[in-house]
């Protein structure tokens, strides 16, 4: 059990920084997308936003490399921001 | 590095690095299960409770003397020590506007309905509040910590799901004998048994705080204007619809009437509080609390006019019309626990301390493996001779300084100055001096030694409070039972058989030491496969 | 008849464990090398044994205490379960049978 990943500190930063704004990016996209009172819809994505973090933390650490964990949580963050965007200002 | 292995990597340091904050947050979190209770005893001023509680007098009694001391209240409460709440207890709340406003208590003799001083104590609601409020920092930065903290706990649980490969096939296993498997073998018990639970705890947990954490997201709905997020606010924790004051005087039925009429019609049920609102108001309302046999509400409650004792509807709220509320008061229930009664109560308190032994046989796992392996290849790390004095220090150190959280309770004296800020003072003294302890003894003494100290010293801690209670109070653990004051008995009572379990470790501990020992000079290159 | 049902989970654990080889060895020396079909049929019936105890707490309490209960009575089970394999395996007969015999005591008198 000795073996740990590579780039230990990166891919920490990934998981905790990363995951924090992934699962807030996420979340935003959900409460603006679900069709239900604004209200409702904050609530479910809050509460949803910790499984997203959840799973942001795991793919930080199980990506092959860490260069490959910061490109699938920026590229996450990136696409759910454009989409709560447009949701936001269509 | 494939998925398994990073994964287990991931499992390991996630489940270490806050671990002790989340044992802290275990073991403080369940007595709070049971914080009322507690409370009830760091108030030893108050008189075991006969088995049979005198409505007909006693409830005429307390609506006097509410009449007395609350003339001015908009609101008040009078629990009834049926059910789960061990006080015989008045409430008021005062106006905003007068010289004593907000809410105001008085604890009643429950036998004659006199009310009583109690001493100041921190109680049962201190332990239980440090579970996420920590103590001697910020509020806000304690919820960061524990969110934190129960965020690395859901990484933990989902990662050692997928890693515990044979969770099936060792589901029901125990190796007691091998030193190392029997330590995970303990951790792979108390970790996949429970897992419902954890994943309930947690993640509610994580919702509860969901206010403090997770701001940006109704930020990114409602903008940064503070006053929409307020009413946002507002109108999801809708408090129960009041009904205004008509300002107009008025004479309202005697509320023993209400009680004795709730139950003639509901013959079995346990009424825990009677609430007035707007007493002596021509629109003043009287609430009666039911203790609920089904679902996860804290009483079931009927509204009736004060006046001439209409039915009045019931209070409606946000949840009633909204799954994603409602679903949140779900979790904060199954959070809370109130709703349930002493055998599920217990089972939650039994659940709460699997998770605390969780986390603690996997630390010392941890360093049990480590401290082989470096055995074995004849290294010296003083990271893990840090690891190992604080396992000793935190995982048994916490209990003694709850214990003697409990002996400052009685000791510390009843007219003393912040008595409650001092009662938690204590807990921390005796915290640091057992967090010391281990590292000053290596020097002289073995682990094991270590361990067998601090747990000695946690058995003689516990048997010792309920002599404790009995040279320090009236009423104790004889007249308790007696008296069939099954609260105040139960306390003494687990205390004793806390202290045993200790007492119990103190023998395994040194048993398993003298397995070393033999199996060392018997056979010096003894291995242990994982 | 909840107490029933936790009897019910109790024996199911029991035959949840005994399916697997590891624990017969211990418990059931005899029997240690089982037929594949023979052991899904310990292992359904534990799992048989465990949704019958599920139902009958959901009938009685409603789904979310019911569930609560389960869960919390299925983790008790199984601990003992672990513990009764770990220290006594050869009391596994014996304490199958005891429940067996206990268990019709136990239906709600109609």
């Amino acid at each position: 059990m000795r073996r740990s990943p590579d780039s230990i500190a990166s891919r920490t930063a990934a998981a905790i920084v990363g995951g924090y704004i992934v699962a807030n990016t996420v979340a935003f996209a959900v409460a603006a997308a679900m069709p239900m009172s604004e209200a409702d819809a904050v609530l479910v994505a809050m509460q949803a936003s910790y499984l997203f973090y959840a799973f942001a933390v795991l793919w930080a650490f199980a990506a092959k490399t860490a260069r490959r964990a910061w490109t699938g949580l920026s590229g996450t963050a990136l696409v759910t921001l454009l989409i709560w965007a447009g949701l936001r200002l269509g | 590095m494939n998925f398994r292995h990073s994964m287990t990597w991931l499992h390991t340091w996630s489940g270490l690095l806050l671990g002790w904050l989340l044992y802290l947050m275990f073991v403080t979190g369940t007595t709070g299960y049971f914080d009322v209770e507690i409370t009830r005893w760091m108030q030893p001023e108050i008189p075991v409770q006969s088995e049979q509680f005198d409505t007909n007098t006693l409830i005429p009694k307390a609506e006097q003397r509410l009449r007395e001391v609350a003339p001015k209240a908009e609101e008040y409460f009078i629990e009834l020590p049926q059910g789960r709440y061990p006080y015989f207890m008045i409430w008021w709340h005062n106006p905003d506007t007068i010289d004593e406003a907000g809410w105001h208590s008085e604890i009643l003799d429950p036998n004659t309905g006199v009310p009583i001083t109690a001493r100041e104590t921190a109680g049962g609601e201190f332990l239980y509040r440090l579970h996420y409020v920590l103590h001697y920092i910020p509020k806000a930065l304690a919820y960061w910590l524990t969110s934190l903290a129960a965020m690395f706990m859901l990484v933990a649980l989902v990662t050692g799901v997928v890693i515990h490969r044979r969770i099936f096939k060792d589901f029901f296993t125990f190796r007691r004998t091998k030193k190392q498997t029997s330590w995970l073998d303990m951790h792979n018990l108390f970790g996949v048994l429970p897992i419902p639970f954890y994943l309930m705890i947690t993640y509610s947990g994580l919702i509860l705080l969901m206010f403090s954490t997770m701001l940006p997201i109704p930020a990114s709905t409602f903008g940064l204007n503070p006053e929409k997020f307020k009413q946002m606010y507002n109108t999801v924790f809708t408090e129960a619809a009041h009904r205004d004051a008509a300002g107009i005087a008025a004479d309202s039925i005697p509320l023993l009437d209400f009680y004795q009429r709730t139950q003639t019609e509901n013959k079995d049920a346990v009424i825990v509080h009677i609430a007035v609102e707007n007493p002596g108001d021509k629109h003043a309302l009287v609430e009666i609390g039911i203790q609920p046999k089904t679902g996860l509400d804290n009483a079931d409650t009927t509204r009736y006019q004060a006046t001439n004792g209409e039915a009045y509807p019931a209070a409606s709220h946000y949840s009633d019309g909204s799954a994603p509320m409602a679903f949140y008061e779900t979790m904060e229930k199954l959070h809370e626990g109130l709703f349930a009664g002493p055998l599920l109560r217990w089972l939650y308190f039994l659940s709460g301390l699997m998770g605390a032994a969780m986390v603690a046989t996997g630390t010392i796992f941890w360093a049990v493996k480590r401290r082989y392996a470096h055995d074995k290849a004849g290294i010296e790390s003083r990271g893990l001779r840090l690891v190992e004095g604080l396992n000793v220090g935190i995982v048994v150190g916490l209990p003694i300084a709850i214990a003697a959280y409990f002996f400052a309770n009685r000791l510390l004296p009843a007219a003393l100055e912040s008595r409650a800020e001092w009662e938690a003072h204590s807990l921390f003294l005796v915290w640091f001096i057992a967090l010391i302890h281990p590292f000053v003894r290596r020097a002289n003494a073995s682990l094991s030694s270590v361990w067998t100290e601090q747990l000695s010293v946690a058995a003689l801690i516990y048997a010792l409070i309920p002599l404790l209670n009995m040279m320090t109070s009236d009423y104790h653990l004889i007249k308790a039972l007696r008296h069939g004051d099954w609260v105040l008995a139960g306390f003494d009572l687990f205390m004793l058989l806390a202290a045993f379990c200790f007492a119990c470790a103190v023998y395994r501990v040194n048993k398993n030491n003298k397995i070393d020992e033999t199996a060392a000079t018997v056979n010096p290159t003894n291995e242990v496969r994982v | 008849m909840t107490a029933l049902a936790c009897l019910l989970s109790l024996l199911g654990c029991m035959a949840l464990s005994l399916s697997k080889k590891r624990h017969r060895k211990e418990a059931l020396p005899r029997y240690k090398n089982l037929s594949d079909s023979k052991v899904r049929c310990l292992l359904l019936s534990g799992f048989i044994c465990q949704l019958v105890f599920a139902a009958i707490l959901i009938e009685s309490k409603g789904v979310a205490l019911g569930l609560v209960y389960g869960f919390g009575w299925f983790s008790i089970a199984a601990f003992s379960q672990a513990l009764l394999l770990s220290f006594r395996p050869r009391w596994t007969p014996p304490a199958l049978v005891a429940l067996v015999i206990v268990a019709p005591l136990l239906l709600p008198a109609s």
